[in-house]
C-alpha cells in the first residue's frame, strides 16, 4: 500500500506510490540497443491537434528524416519517416492509443540507412534567433514527450497578454515501471540542459527549475555538478510519489504556484517540457534533426531481457517484444505506465507513436471483480486535484452526466491514483472516462 | 349566545370580504390555458420517452396547440392517437406510416480481439481500444439498446444480439441514439429487406471476421429493378424510398448478409407466443 510518510521533500497534497514500482527491472541495465525495424506505420495523427496529411504516395522512395506527413493548422505537428525505403500503402490503420482506425504511411526497409540531406549536420547556434529556434522545433515535428504528445511550438507561442518568467523541466518520471526518462538524464545530461537552454531563450526566459523524484538520487547529483555555475537554473529533489510529473503537482512541488484544473501552466507564468522533450529540441536546434526515434522502456515480468531500447517511430511491438525475449504466457501489454497506459488488444497491428515512452508487458495480469463503493474515502485522499472520484463515480454509473459536470467531471486528468487504491477495484476511471466521451458527445451535437 | 353570535357574524362577514376579493382576482389574473392542450394530454400515451423532440407529453401537447409540433409528432402513438390529437385540433389527419427500429447486424462467428473486463456498457466498451469485438462495426451485446428502450420493446439473444419485438416497438429511436455504433435504423413497417450489415472492411477481411458479413460483391446490385441497391465502400447500402422490398437480393446475397424479414417476422411472432 502507500507509504504516508512525511517527508521534507517538495511534493503536492494527493497521490499515491506503489511500494515496489518496478523501476529496478531496468534501472541496472546499462546498455541501450536500437533494433532497426523492417517496416514501420507512421500514424498521420500521432498528437494533439489536427491530423497531418501524407504526402507521399504508394511506391514512393523516401529517405531517413524526410517529411511524409505534413502539419494542417497550427496546432499540429510534422512525421517524418523514420527509416529510409519504399512506401509500401497509405491505409488506416488501428491506432494504439485512441483504437480507431486512422491513416497511416506504411514503410518498408531498404539496405541503406541514410539520412536525408540537410538532416543531422552540425549547426553552429551560438547566435541563434529565436525565431529560428522555434521554426526548427515546428518542422522537426516535435510535441510532448511525457506522454501529452501536445505540439512543442505551440507551447512556446504564448498569448502576447502572458508573460512566462520560468521554464519547469520535469525529470520526475513519476510513472511506475518506466525508465526512459533515467537513462536519458543519466546519458545526456549536457546536450538535455542545451536543450533547456534552447527552450529559455526561445521564450525568453531567465529562469528555469529542474524536478527530480527522490528515487534518482544519482541524476540528481549530476545534474547539480553540471549546473554549480549557473545560478539561473535550479534543481530541486522531490517526493517520489504518482503522479510528480503531471504538471499541476510539479508547478505545486517547485515553485508553490496553484492553479485550476482545467488552467494551463501558463497562467502562473510557467510551461512544463519532459526531458524527452527537451533532448529533442536539442537534436532539433543543434542538427535539424527531426523526431524520429525516442527511448523506450520495454519491461514488465512478461519478458525476460526488460530494457531501454532507442526505437524508431512507427516500429511494430512484436520486433521489440522479439527483442525482449517476452515470454510465452504474457496476458496484458499496456503502451506507457501502468497508471496511464493504454492496453493494446491486438498485437499484429499495434505500433510505437511518438508518445510511446514504455511497454508494459504482464503475464500475470489480474482480472478484478468490481463491487458497489464501500465509502471508505480513500480515492479522495488521493485525488491530486482535489476531486471526489467515489462521488463522480456513482453518477457515471447511472449516466447522470450533468451532475458529473456540476461536480467537475471534466478537471479529472484520469491520473489513475483513485482506481489504483480503491479496495472496491471499482473501475472509476473507466467510468469517468465514459462520462467525458458520452458529454463531449452531447456538446458536439448541441 | 351572544357571544357566539358576534363570533359568527363576525366571521360571516370577514368570510364574505375575502370572497368577493378571491372572485375579483380570479377573474383579473386568470391565467387562460387552452383546453385542448389538457384534452390532447389525456390521449397521449403518457410515457414521457421524448421522441418527439418535446420535453415529455406535456410538452409536447402545449408545442401542437403552439402549432410548433405536427399532430402527428407522437412516434409512440403512431396513426391512432395522431387521428385523436387531429380531431381534438380540428384539422385533417394524414396517414403516418408506423415506423419500428431494425438492428442492422447479423453476425455470426465474430470473435473477440481482446478480453474486456470493464463497465457493462457498449458505449463505454467501445472507447477502449476500440471495442473488444473482432468486428469494428458490429454489434457489442452489451445491452445499450435495451436499456434505453423504454417500452421492453428489446431483448439480447441467446447469440449475443440486441433483438426487437415488432410488436412493441414504437420507433422512438431512443436505442438507436444510445448505439454507439449506430447499428439500429428506425424504419418504416413495410420496409422488410434489410442489409444486416454495417462493415465497411474489404470484402476478403470482413468475410474471415464474419460469415455474415457484406462482401461488397455487387449481386444485389445487378439484380435489383429499381436500382434501389448501391455498393459504397465496400458496403451494401439500400435507398429505401426506392426500395420495394420485392425480396431479389436476398435470394442472389450470396453470403446471407440480405434479410426478408417478412420471413422472420412470422418467426418471430411464432416464438414470442410459445
Amino acid at each position: 500500500m502507500t507509504t504516508l510518510v512525511k517527508s521534507k521533500l517538495k511534493t503536492f497534497i494527493g497521490g499515491i506510490h506503489p511500494e515496489d514500482d518496478g523501476k529496478l527491472l531496468t534501472k541496472s541495465k546499462k546498455e541501450v540497443s536500437s533494433p532497426l525495424p523492417k517496416t514501420v506505420y507512421l500514424f498521420m495523427s500521432q498528437h494533439i491537434g489536427a491530423p497531418c496529411k501524407p504526402i507521399v504516395k504508394k511506391g514512393d522512395m523516401v529517405k531517413k528524416g524526410q517529411l511524409v506527413g505534413e502539419a494542417q493548422g497550427f496546432v499540429s505537428a510534422n512525421v517524418h519517416s523514420s527509416i529510409s525505403g519504399k512506401v509500401v500503402d497509405v491505409v488506416p490503420w488501428q491506432h494504439p492509443v485512441t483504437g480507431i482506425k486512422s491513416p497511416a504511411v506504411i514503410i518498408e526497409r531498404t539496405e541503406d540507412d541514410s539520412w536525408i540531406e540537410g538532416a543531422n549536420e552540425d549547426f553552429d547556434t551560438d547566435l541563434i534567433s529565436p525565431e529560428e529556434i522555434k521554426q526548427r522545433i515546428q518542422s522537426a515535428g516535435i510535441v510532448g514527450l511525457g506522454g501529452a504528445t501536445f505540439p512543442t511550438h505551440v507551447k512556446l507561442t504564448p498569448p502576447k497578454d502572458k508573460v512566462i518568467d520560468t521554464v519547469v523541466m520535469n525529470g520526475a518520471e513519476c510513472e511506475p515501471y518506466l525508465t526512459c526518462d533515467y537513462w536519458l538524464m543519466l546519458d545526456k545530461p549536457h546536450e538535455i540542459i542545451q536543450g533547456l537552454k534552447f527552450v529559455m531563450k526561445c521564450l525568453g526566459c531567465k529562469k528555469a527549475h529542474i524536478g527530480i523524484e527522490a528515487n534518482k538520487e544519482d541524476v540528481y547529483s549530476l545534474f547539480k555538478d553540471i549546473l554549480s555555475n549557473e545560478p539561473q537554473i535550479k534543481i530541486d529533489l522531490m517526493e517520489a510519489k504518482y503522479p510528480q510529473g503531471a504538471e499541476h503537482q510539479l508547478i505545486k512541488a517547485l515553485l508553490n504556484h496553484e492553479f485550476k484544473p482545467t488552467q494551463l501552466p501558463l497562467e502562473v507564468g510557467a510551461i512544463v517540457i519532459n526531458v524527452g522533450t527537451a533532448f529533442a529540441v536539442y537534436e532539433a536546434v543543434k542538427f535539424k534533426k527531426p523526431l524520429i526515434e525516442r527511448l523506450v522502456t520495454v519491461t514488465g515480468n512478461g519478458v525476460e531481457n526488460p530494457q531501454n531500447f532507442l526505437v524508431r517511430l512507427g516500429t511494430p511491438i512484436k520486433q521489440l517484444l522479439e527483442e525482449a525475449k517476452a515470454t510465452a504466457s504474457i496476458n496484458k501489454i499496456i503502451f506507457g505506465g501502468p497508471m496511464m497506459g493504454i492496453a493494446q488488444g491486438n498485437l499484429d497491428t499495434a505500433v510505437t507513436v511518438k508518445g510511446t515512452g514504455g511497454i508494459l508487458v504482464l503475464k500475470d495480469a489480474r482480472q478484478w471483480q468490481s463491487h458497489a463503493c464501500i465509502r471508505c474515502g480513500r480515492c479522495i485522499d488521493a485525488c491530486p486535484y482535489g476531486l471526489n472520484p467515489s462521488e463522480l463515480s456513482i453518477m457515471c454509473e447511472a449516466k447522470e452526466f450533468n451532475l458529473a459536470i456540476e461536480n467537475n467531471v471534466m478537471e479529472c486528468k484520469e491520473c489513475g491514483c483513485c482506481s489504483y487504491i480503491c479496495p472496491a477495484k471499482r473501475p472509476i476511471v473507466h467510468l469517468i472516462k465514459f462520462a467525458k466521451a458520452e458529454i463531449a458527445k452531447q456538446r458536439v451535437k448541441a | 349566545m351572544e357571544l357566539l353570535l358576534g363570533a359568527a357574524i363576525t366571521l360571516g362577514i370577514l368570510g364574505m370580504v375575502f370572497g368577493i376579493g378571491l372572485a375579483i382576482a380570479s377573474d383579473r389574473f386568470a391565467v387562460k390555458v387552452d383546453p385542448r392542450i389538457d384534452s390532447i394530454n389525456e390521449v397521449l400515451p403518457g410515457a414521457n420517452c421524448g421522441a418527439c423532440g418535446q420535453p415529455g407529453c406535456g410538452g409536447f401537447a402545449q408545442a401542437v396547440v403552439e402549432g410548433k409540433a405536427p399532430v402527428s409528432g407522437c412516434t409512440v402513438g403512431q396513426a391512432a392517437v395522431a387521428k385523436l390529437v387531429a380531431n381534438i385540433m380540428g384539422v385533417k389527419f394524414e396517414n403516418r406510416e408506423r415506423v419500428i427500429a431494425v438492428v442492422m447486424c447479423h453476425a455470426r462467428g465474430v470473435k473477440n480481439k481482446f478480453a474486456y473486463n470493464g463497465i457493462k456498457d457498449c458505449r463505454a466498451a467501445n472507447i477502449v481500444g476500440g471495442g473488444f469485438l473482432g468486428c469494428d462495426y458490429g454489434c457489442l451485446g452489451l445491452g445499450t439498446c435495451v436499456e434505453a428502450c423504454k417500452f421492453e420493446a428489446m431483448y439480447m439473444g441467446e447469440d449475443g444480439l440486441s433483438k426487437v419485438i415488432e410488436e412493441r416497438c414504437t420507433g422512438c429511436g431512443k436505442c438507436a441514439a444510445v448505439c454507439p455504433r449506430k447499428l439500429i435504423s428506425i424504419l418504416p413497417e413495410s420496409k422488410m429487406v434489410h442489409v444486416r450489415c454495417k462493415s465497411l472492411d474489404k470484402g476478403a477481411v470482413a468475410k474471415k471476421i464474419c460469415q455474415d458479413s457484406c462482401i461488397a460483391c455487387k449481386q444485389c446490385e445487378k439484380i435489383c429493378p429499381y436500382g434501389a441497391i448501391h455498393v459504397q465502400n465496400n458496403l451494401a447500402v439500400t435507398d429505401y424510398n426506392k426500395c420495394t422490398s420485392c425480396g431479389k437480393c436476398v435470394e442472389v446475397c450470396p453470403n446471407r448478409t440480405i434479410i426478408n424479414f417478412a420471413r422472420e417476422r412470422s418467426l418471430s411472432r411464432h416464438t414470442l407466443t410459445v
